[in-house]
């Protein structure tokens, strides 16, 4: 490449990410249009075409490249599969300062992230958090860097005894992470990410660090020093935010359960949990398992919120229930009301989400089930476009996720991928 | 009338009437039904297709074209070769004697009318009654109705199963009366144990799971014979690789693949090709794809789940990219290669992947093509389906064909056929059934 050309694409790309960074620091509260999404896609895409060779080859098979493709829903998506076999990089992979891999299981490999720098990631986190788990939308992204922590304003309208509310500052939140820590789990981006959350809440919390929050050490889940963290946390009468994977959590309620523990957190009290059980344990039904959010440590399903995210993306998609009501898009949608469960997931304004019935490979009908498909824009120096294995549906603006694209048991006499190799 | 009380007719009526024929007469009875399934414009075939293309989702044409195949198998000199062959000197005792069951009681799983039929017939043979217990279409859980049927009412479950009892209460109602069928939701134990206190002999082909349970729960005294799921796959030999004799393996290869939307336990989803024959496994690979999309513009592939069709996606999606990053070279000689051919709705796939190991399918006809060095070393690629092979099929000469087996049957395979016959097993390929079940 002349090095006029060169200078040029350095020059626009370096402009490219400091455009997304604006766009990712207006927060989640504005929506981006369609025309202007689709024309930050379209230079993404071109950017990706250009600096990666795998990604230029699938595309080109595809017969879809920047030259035919001229709305994003056209782009090429790739299989998250495809990270387990490729570094899917728009920079030399030797230059990575972060690389996420996915937990696969002994027999599959995992899949591979890597990351040229981690600001549109570590941007993204913040207000999409914020704006799902604590209600508010405000913060800022100054010179690059997210500015202004959150903390959560206390809706506790309880008075305990010897407490003086008045005096207080800005009330911090209990904070309370069943995830390894980022320094346990350098490869996680679910740490990753429960790391950011954290470094963020520890001013609020002055004194503490921010290793304090995780309650997962050496692999293992302390039981018991969460149980004496909760205990205080009830005792204060702070709001608590739990935080961590389903897996996790049932463990802890098993944990509860044996030895007949139950808290009563301060209202206003929430959870955040994610994952699957990948077949670690009998998939739990989500109602069940909020039922025992409710239980064991008093926090109602209405405060409990799912968060769909993946290693292969920089993005995070959180339910709408703890939104403030005057920010939710979709106001008709009340979620199901026979579980109180939301269901209804949000998408930030630097992404899309797409249904594609399997059986067509074009775009469901509002409301048709179909396979996930991200558009995620702070993926720019990777894969933009991905291809999950997530059934979902189309809801408004929103989307609801169904689980996993498993074939379960065939219908004949033999065996489906997924019987005889164990879930995964 | 309770359930017991069924049963009880049931045996009853048996005793009067089918205990009392000889087994020339049964098998007399059962190769006439079979004749008018086998009837050119036969009405049974032109019903099964239609009403079980409603139930079941698979096409009308691969069902008639699966159940006339079966039908073929069932005459005269197959079903006497059968019984004789397994019971020779036992016929006394299957003349309603002692040690024969009086009721067998059959659970079905899964829509393939095969194994049904073939569970059912057995039960006839030894001049058992026979308790019926079909599928619940849709059982599994991820089979929804197919749209296109969506409005249509329902057939009862085991719509094949009882249109055979049908043809053979045609043929004599008398005797098709020695035929019951029964259903109860899985899990409903209750009526399982009255119905497995009332029965001689339980027969189960299902998931490893249901065949435990099953088998923990049968009473003692009541024999067991349980068909667990399994896989398949097939071998061709490199003598057998020649351009002339290419077209008409990948042809038989196809149907292999194909029928029954490839859902039974015999259906291949692997089909290994040994290198230094005429014909490279990718050129195999390629064959077969033209013979799959042949076999499926003339039997159309099933309707599929939204489940089945984001598995069969997500297979086909994952070594798409894979080979989209191979734009050319010697596909065999390129480590890691994959070339994928496949019909534009997916309606079936072959995946040509320069891996030896094993890969399970998702099924409803998408396969695998992989190449081997040579077929003796094929044990060591089992993989995930190492003790679950069902069905090996084999094309290979004379000569290589004996030690070939017996490595086959030495890593528990149940049966060795040849290609474009691994569906179509012989009545007695089950061997030491009619055994177990007199004995």
């Amino acid at each position: 490449m002349p090095s006029l050309s060169r200078n040029t694409s350095v020059m626009k790309t370096a402009n490219l990410q400091s455009r997304l960074l604006d766009l990712i620091g207006r927060g989640v509260g504005h929506e981006t249009s369609d025309s202007e999404f689709n024309a930050l896609a379209l230079e993404v895409v071109e950017f990706q075409f250009a600096l990666n060779p795998i990604y230029r080859g699938w595309c080109e098979s595809r017969k879809l490249t920047p030259a035919t493709v001229a709305h994003w829903k056209q782009i090429p998506a790739v299989p998250t599969s495809a990270f387990k076999d490729f570094a899917l990089t728009c920079f030399p992979v030797e230059e990575a300062v972060a690389e996420f891999h996915t937990s696969g299981t002994t027999r599959e490999k995992s899949g591979k992230h890597y990351f040229k720098t981690l600001e549109l990631y570590d941007a993204a986190i913040v207000p999409n958090f914020e704006a799902h788990l604590v209600g508010t939308d405000r913060w800022a992204v100054r010179n690059g860097n997210v500015v202004a922590g959150f903390s959560l304003r206390s809706e506790s309208k309880r008075t305990r005894k010897g407490c003086d509310y008045t005096a207080r500052p800005a009330v911090a939140p209990y904070l309370f992470i069943l995830t390894p820590s980022p320094e346990e789990e350098p490869r996680s981006s679910l740490s990753h990410m429960m790391g950011v959350v954290a470094e963020r809440m520890k001013y609020e919390l002055g004194g503490m660090r921010a290793e304090d929050f995780f309650f997962i050490r050496n692999g293992k889940l302390e039981s018991e020093r969460l149980v004496r963290a909760l205990r205080g946390a009830e005792e204060s009468g702070e709001t608590a935010v739990l935080l961590g994977t389903a897996f996790s959590f049932v463990h802890f309620f098993e944990h509860c359960e044996r030895e007949k523990l139950c808290f009563d957190l301060p209202e206003g009290s929430r959870a955040m949990e994610t994952g699957g059980f990948k077949g670690k344990s009998r998939e739990m039904p989500k109602r069940e398992l909020y039922e025992l959010f409710e239980k064991y440590v008093g926090i109602p399903s209405s405060r409990v919120v799912n968060e769909y995210g993946m290693t292969e993306l920089s993005t995070q998609f959180y339910d709408e229930t703890l939104r403030e009501k005057s920010e939710i898009r979709n106001p008709k949608s009340e979620g199901n009301p026979k579980s109180k469960i939301q269901n209804l997931k949000s998408v930030p304004p630097w992404a899309r989400v797409m249904i594609v019935d399997p059986r067509t490979g074009k775009e469901a009908v509002a409301g048709e089930r179909g396979l996930i498909r991200v558009f995620d824009l702070a993926n720019l120096y990777s894969v933009m476009a991905i291809q999950t294995e997530d059934l979902g549906v189309r809801r408004g603006d929103g989307f609801e996720v169904l689980g996993r694209a498993s074939a379960a048991e065939a219908r004949g006499c033999s065996i489906a991928a997924d019987e005889i190799l164990g879930q995964n | 009338m309770t359930i017991t009380e069924q049963i009880r007719k049931l045996a009853e009526h048996r005793d009067r009437t089918l205990a009392k024929r000889s087994t020339a007469e049964i098998i007399e009875w059962i190769a006439a039904a079979a004749d008018l399934w086998r009837a050119t414009e036969s009405k049974w075939l032109e019903r099964a297709g239609r009403e079980g293309s409603v139930a079941t989702g698979f096409s009308a044409e691969m069902i008639r074209l699966g159940l006339r195949d079966f039908f073929e198998g069932v005459n005269r000199s197959t079903l006497t070769a059968w019984v004789y062959g397994e019971l020779s000197g036992m016929e006394e005792r299957g003349n309603g004697g002692m040690g024969a069951p009086r009721v067998v009681t059959h659970i079905f799983s899964g829509n393939l009318p095969n194994a049904a039929f073939q569970s059912l017939l057995s039960g006839l043979v030894v001049k058992a009654a026979n308790v019926c217990k079909p599928a619940t279409e849709g059982a599994s859980g991820t089979l929804a109705l197919p749209k296109s049927q969506a409005g249509t009412p329902v057939p009862p479950n085991g719509i094949l199963q009882k249109l055979f009892v049908e043809s053979l209460m045609e043929v004599d109602a008398e005797l098709g009366r020695c035929v019951l069928f029964v259903d109860w939701r899985g899990g409903d134990e209750a009526t399982e144990r009255e119905v497995f206190a009332a029965s001689d002999a339980i027969i189960i082909n299902g998931g490893d799971e249901a065949v435990e349970s099953v088998r923990r729960r049968v009473p003692s005294g009541v024999k067991f014979l349980g068909y667990g799921h399994r896989v398949s796959l097939a071998c061709v030999a490199r003598e057998k690789l020649t351009g002339e004799a290419l077209p008409a393996l990948a042809e038989a290869a196809a149907y292999d693949v194909s029928i029954w939307d490839q859902q039974g336990c015999l259906s291949p989803h692997c089909i290994y090709v040994e290198e230094g024959g005429g014909v490279s496994s990718a050129e195999f690979a390629e064959a077969l794809s033209v013979e799959m999309e042949r076999f499926e513009t003339k039997y159309s592939r099933g309707e599929i789940s939204l489940e089945e069709a984001a598995a069969f996606e997500r297979i086909r999606g994952a070594y798409e990219f894979r080979a989209s990053q191979f734009t050319g070279g010697d596909a065999c000689a390129i480590k890691d290669f994959a070339k994928v051919f496949g019909d534009e709705q997916n309606r079936w796939a072959v995946i040509f992947e320069n891996e030896t190991m094993w890969a399970t399918s998702c099924l409803n006809r998408l396969v695998f093509v992989k190449p081997i060095a040579r077929l003796e070393e094929l044990p060591k690629y089992l993989g995930a389906a190492d003790g679950k092979i069902s069905c090996v099929g084999l094309e290979a000469s004379e000569e290589r064909r004996e030690k070939l087996v017996d490595m086959f049957t030495g890593f528990g395979a149940e049966r060795v056929g040849s290609i474009g016959k691994m569906q179509r097993p012989l009545l007695n390929w089950r061997r030491g059934a009619l055994k177990e079940l007199v004995g």
